[in-house]
Order: C-alpha cells, then structure tokens, then sequence
C-alpha cells in the first residue's frame, strides 16, 4: 500500500470523506483480503448498488431498473433495499407510485421483499401515529396505500388503518383520512363499497358536527367534491406502471394487530459461511427471472 | 408544506417604521373565505413569518417594502395580498406583479392561481419570448391580475392593452434586479402610467442601499420590514465540499454520492453549456433521468423543462447559471456545484434552490487543486462556514 494511500484511508477512518476515484487510483491491486473482509467490502458495495438504483429510477427507466436490481443479490440486500426505499419515500412522496410500482415487480418473484417493506412500514405508522409525528406518519401511510393499490398488500390493512384513525377524529387523523382516499378512494370504492360509504359518512358527520378545525373541513369538502369525478375516470393503475399481471401479483396479508418483527438483523453484515453456495442460489433465481442471456456474473 | 418552525423563528426582523403587528393564523387577518380555502388547499397552515408580518400591512394598503431569505414564502405573501384586494366582480385589470426572468413571471401566476383557486380570480403572465398576439387575447378578455416581465408589461400599457385605469397595487419582486440598471427605465416608465395613488410594493431578498434610496422616488412612506443585513445567510442550508482534486474524479465522486445520499432531486451547475451537456450525457448513460437547461433555450423550451422537473419526471436537473434566482422546486434536497460559480454572487443563488421553505436543504461544492482559493473567497464574502464533507454523508440528509 501507498503511503499516500494510507495517508486517505487514515483520513477516511478519521470521518472525512474521500471521493472513491482518489482511492480507486491509487489502490490497483487489492492485497489478499480474508473471507471475511472479503464479505464485508461486497456487503458495502451491496448497499450502494441498491441505494443508487432507488435513487435513479422514475417512471421513464422502472423496467431498466427492475433489471438492475434483479441483477445484484437483492434477496440478501432486502432489508438495505427496505431502508433505502422509506427514507426516499419519506423525502419525496411524488415518487410513491414508481415505488410502490417498483416493489410490485420484485415482490412477485420475491414475496420476502413486499413482507419485509409492509411490515416495516406498519411499525412505523405506530411508531409516528403514537408520537403524532404528522408528515412522516403521512407519508408512511400513503406507501402503504399505494402497495394496497399495487396488490402488494391486502385492502384489509388500509381499512384496519383508517378505522383505527376515525375512532377518535383530530384535525390530524381525519386530515389523513382524506388524504388515503384523495389518493386511492376509486381503488377503495371498487373493492369495498359498502365499507367506502360508511367512511364518507362519518367523514360527513365529522364536518358538519365541527369536530375539527376550518382547513380540515375545507378538505373534506373538497374531497367529496372531486371524488366522484375520481371514480367516473378511474381506470386502473397508470399504465407506465402498471408492469404486473394482476394474477402474478403476491399479496400479503398483514394486519394490524400482528406483533411482526421488523427483522433489522438483514441491515447489518453478517458473515455468510456458505457464502459460495447462497451466491450460487442467488445465481439461478436471477436466471430464472431474468433468463439465461443476461451477462452474468458480473455482481457476485 | 410546513414550515420549519425553530428556524422560521429564529429570523430577526427589524422595521424602521413603528412596530409591525403579528397576525399568528390565517383566520385572524379576516381574508374573504373563498382565499382562505385557496391557501389551506394550497398546503399552507399557519403564516411563515415575514407573512404574519406584511400581509395585513400589504392589504391596509400602505407601500411596503419587504426584506426577507429567499424560501421563507415571500411569493405567497404578496400573492394573498393582492388576492385580498382585487375585486372579481370587477373585470378590469387591479394588480400588476412584475419580476426580472420569465420563468419567474410565470411561476408567480402559477402560485396567485393556486391559491386564488376558489375565487374566480383571472391572472395573466405577460412575458416576453411569446406570442404578442396570445397576450393581447388573454388581456382583451379581462385579467385581475398581470404578473410579467418590464419590458412586456410596459408594452401592452403603450398598446392600451393592459388598462391602468382600475391598477390598485404594483409589486416589484427581487426588486434589486428590478432597480438595477437592466430594468430601471422601464419600470419608471411603468410607473408614470399608473394612477396616483397607486400602492407599491417591493419585495426582495437583498436590498443594497442604493436599491433602498432609489424607492424613495415612488414609494410614500413606506412601511419597511427588513431582515437585519447579516442576517441574509444561507442559515438551513449544510453546504460542504469535497476535494476531488482532479476534473476527471468529479463525475466518479457524484456517482459514488448517488450510492451513498438518499437524494429524490438535486440540481447540479455547471459552468458552460458544453460542460451541461456533456455531464447530461453522461448521466444518461449512467440511466439517470436527467433534463438540461441552459441561456441558449428558448422560452417555451424552458418553460417545459421547468415543468417536467417539479413533476419529477426527472430526478436531476443539470443547468448553468441561468437557473438561479426565485424559482421555487420544492423536493430539492440537494445543490451539487460540479463547478464552483464563477461569479460569486451566484453561489447563494445557486444553492438557495435547496431547503425552501426552511426545509433542510444540503450544498455540496465539487473543489478541484486550483479552485481552493475560489472557495475560500466565497466563504468569506458570506461570512458563512462550507465544512468538508464527512464520510458518514448518510447522516447528513
């Protein structure tokens, strides 16, 4: 190793971060790395691999970028992917639909994905509803209503949600009521209309009895006034994203109620002692979803 | 759309006239129900500050000046005090806003729509770079509301397109453009149309002495709320830098953050239309969604890139310069500067696009060998700190 090299590395551990084109240049030939280090550094590239992937995709490359993500070992980056996509969510909640339409495609293939996410999401909307943590309970609930709507997840979830969230109406709760049936009410309205109607009136009776503030009632109303509109129009999911035969589709059904773990042992490196052999499992279930002419090995 | 509250607070303000009440809610500054639904249904919840202060100066009528960062809803303010003002039933024009750049212009429409949505309220972006025959159409048809650049407005006035007659409120947004030499002429000419007793408003980020002094020419005893000077910092916003050293390593370090930052949409600058280019290319093949935009577009070309990226249509907006002042994307979390600005003016330009709002918003300087002394001069000229980078970047954003 280069003194210089060393020089960044010890800069590196003491926090600062180095650009990695400085290191790759003056790292040419990697020293023998043990089994273990050897693991932990794929684990690291792993991560960024998927972190990249669920910073790029749109709507424009999702089929691209199915491919990608295909293509490293994301059954054994599951939980990465999880972390990676909720933090983005969070920040940008235009994008839930190409998410929700992103995790549709992998939880066909792979169900351990689409159960992971739910049932992640789901603590988190405890977590945020308990402290009241209003836009990211927002946002937590609006990812779950879009795998509702992508047939990752069952309807049953949504109505345990926003019943839970009716039983005591606030400003808050009632707010995010709206906004679940702002975004999938025509899909709510297909599947469960009796259940649709018994949410529209108590909505109704909630605005007029005053039991929250002016904005809330401007919202409500303003709900009822688009929402028939919605459902005469309503055709489906979005036909960019809509990559998945409904028959192909997993749902899980995960309910309130559950105690679930969140399985928080798949975000952190373990050593694998059948590494080899998990690779080459990863290896034909990445043939079998995306055939045998894709380049291979590239990633393991 | 919230605003962060601790950070909102935390501005100072001053005024140089008696003491500016606070107005703490919508509801208590008595706005006509139909604006209050527009502003509820636009997001807002509770007034930023610089609103709870110069709404109700800006609807008792009274010429205001307003000084305030750029992301703290100074749009908004003078939107909703027009809104309050104008007269729907009244079909002739009441309210002219003008700005410097057409994309602003029509952003600034787009805003007094939204929130205007309840009321019937009709506004007009007269800018130039289009038809004049699309505008004398609209303009003939009656608009409350004119929200344009100088040269285009004065225009439609000499045309008698636009109808002084009924104008209660002129607003001069990013004034210090406006009052600067480019406009001036202009803007007095303008002036001189309008009726006596016309109201003016003028709303800017920065307002250099001479600017203030010039105001005094049209504006009769202004109420003036103003951020102290020092306090027009780039407070909100974590700007770092990363030393790559050599131009080559730039595009491999903004890859290698891709990895590593959870980032929904960033713009990246960059010093020259050929570097725009190139980087788009690149990043395209890197099967980012990428748009480019630089002072070589036409309007309508701009127009529909600003577009598709507040859709989200694309992630990354890769742009030179001309992309600064005012223009408002809200989940822009991140400002790459792949190359340093040359002009350093144009750095708090640049990334005051993040972080609107008061939302955290993060800078990141790309620093080559030779732009060490570039940086140094930009922290000093802002009195602001730029760290270096750290290497747990995940825990910035």
């Amino acid at each position: 190793m280069s003194t210089e090299l060393e020089k960044l590395l010890e800069q590196q551990q003491r926090g600062k971060y180095v650009p990695a084109a400085k290191i790759r240049a003056l790292m040419k030939e990697n020293d023998e790395l043990s089994p273990e280090e050897q693991q932990k550094q794929d684990w690291e590239k792993l991560k960024k691999r998927i972190n990249g992937i669920v910073n790029k995709v749109n709507k424009e490359n999702l089929k691209t970028m199915v491919v990608e993500i295909f293509k490293v070992n994301i059954l054994r980056g599951k939980g990465l992917f999880c972390n990676s996509l909720m933090a983005s969510q969070q920040l940008s909640s235009s994008h839930t639909g190409v998410y929700a339409s992103l995790v549709c495609v992998l939880n066909s293939k792979i169900p351990e994905i689409g159960n992971l996410l739910i049932r992640r999401l789901v603590s988190r909307y405890k977590r945020y509803y308990r402290k009241e943590e209003e836009a990211l309970c927002t946002s937590t609930v609006l990812f779950i209503a879009n795998l509702v709507l992508f047939h990752v997840c069952s309807i049953d979830l949504i109505i345990q949600i926003v019943n839970e969230l009716m039983e005591k109406p606030t400003n808050f709760s009632v707010k995010l009521v709206v906004d679940v049936f702002e975004n999938i009410g025509p899909f709510i309205y297909d599947e469960n209309p009796t259940w649709f109607d018994s949410v529209k009136d108590t909505l109704r009776s909630v605005m007029n009895e005053n039991i929250v503030n002016d904005r809330i009632q401007f919202s409500i109303e303003n709900l009822f006034n688009v929402l028939k509109e919605k459902i005469d129009l309503y055709d489906g999911i979005e036909s960019d994203l809509d990559l998945v035969d409904e028959d192909d589709c997993v749902v899980h059904q995960i309910n309130l109620k559950d105690k679930n773990s969140t399985d928080s042992q798949f975000d952190v490196f373990h050593f694998d002692e059948n590494y080899k052999e998990s690779n080459e499992k990863y290896r034909a279930l990445k043939t079998e979803i995306l055939g045998s002419d894709d380049e291979d090995g590239e990633d393991d | 759309m919230e605003f962060n509250r601790e950070l909102d607070n935390d501005l100072k303000f001053s005024s140089t006239s008696k003491k500016v009440p606070v107005t703490s809610t919508f509801e208590a500054m008595g706005l006509k129900e139909n604006l209050l639904r527009g502003i509820y249904g636009y997001g807002f919840t509770l007034p930023s500050a610089i609103q709870s202060r110069a709404i109700t100066q800006i609807i008792s009528g009274r010429d205001t000046i307003a000084q305030a960062q750029s992301g703290t809803g100074k749009t908004a303010t003078f939107s909703i005090g027009m809104l309050e003002v104008v007269d729907t039933s009244n079909k002739s024009c009441q309210a002219i806003v003008l700005s410097p750049t057409r994309e602003l212009a029509v952003q600034i429409q787009n805003v007094i729509r939204a929130l205007g949505d309840y009321m019937n309220v009709k506004v007009h972006a007269c800018v130039g770079g289009k038809s004049v025959g699309d505008d004398v159409k609209a303009l003939t048809k009656g608009q409350h509301i004119v929200s344009g650049t100088p040269g285009r407005v004065l225009d439609m006035i000499k045309r008698r397109n636009i109808v002084t007659r009924n104008v209660k409120m002129i607003i001069l947004d990013e004034a210090d453009e406006l009052l600067g030499k480019g406009f001036q002429e202009q803007i007095y000419d303008i002036y001189r149309y309008l009726p006596p007793g016309c109201q003016v408003v003028v709303v800017s980020a920065t307002l250099p002495k001479e600017v203030l002094h010039m105001t005094k020419k049209f504006m009769s005893d202004p109420v003036k709320i103003l951020v102290k000077r020092d306090e027009i910092t780039l407070e909100g916003i974590k700007q770092y830098f990363i030393q790559v050293d050599k131009e080559e390593w730039k595009f491999d370090t903004l890859c290698d953050l891709y990895d590593s930052l959870t980032i929904t949409q960033a713009v990246i600058f960059c010093n020259t239309k050929k570097k725009v280019d190139w980087l788009t290319s690149e990043l395209k093949k890197a099967n980012f969604t990428v748009i480019s935009m630089h002072g070589d577009m036409k309007q309508d070309e701009r127009d529909r890139i600003m577009n598709e990226f507040r859709l989200g249509n694309s992630r990354v907006l890769v742009s030179t310069d001309v992309w600064a002042r005012g223009i408002d994307v809200q989940q822009v979390s991140l400002v790459i500067n792949y190359d340093l600005p040359t002009d350093r003016e144009n750095y708090i330009h640049r990334i005051g696009r993040s972080g609107r709002f008061g939302r955290k918003g993060v800078a990141i300087n790309f620093v080559t060998e030779e732009d060490v002394t570039t940086l140094h001069e930009i922290e000093q000229y802002y009195s602001s700190q730029i760290e270096e980078m750290p290497v747990n970047i995940s825990s910035i954003m």
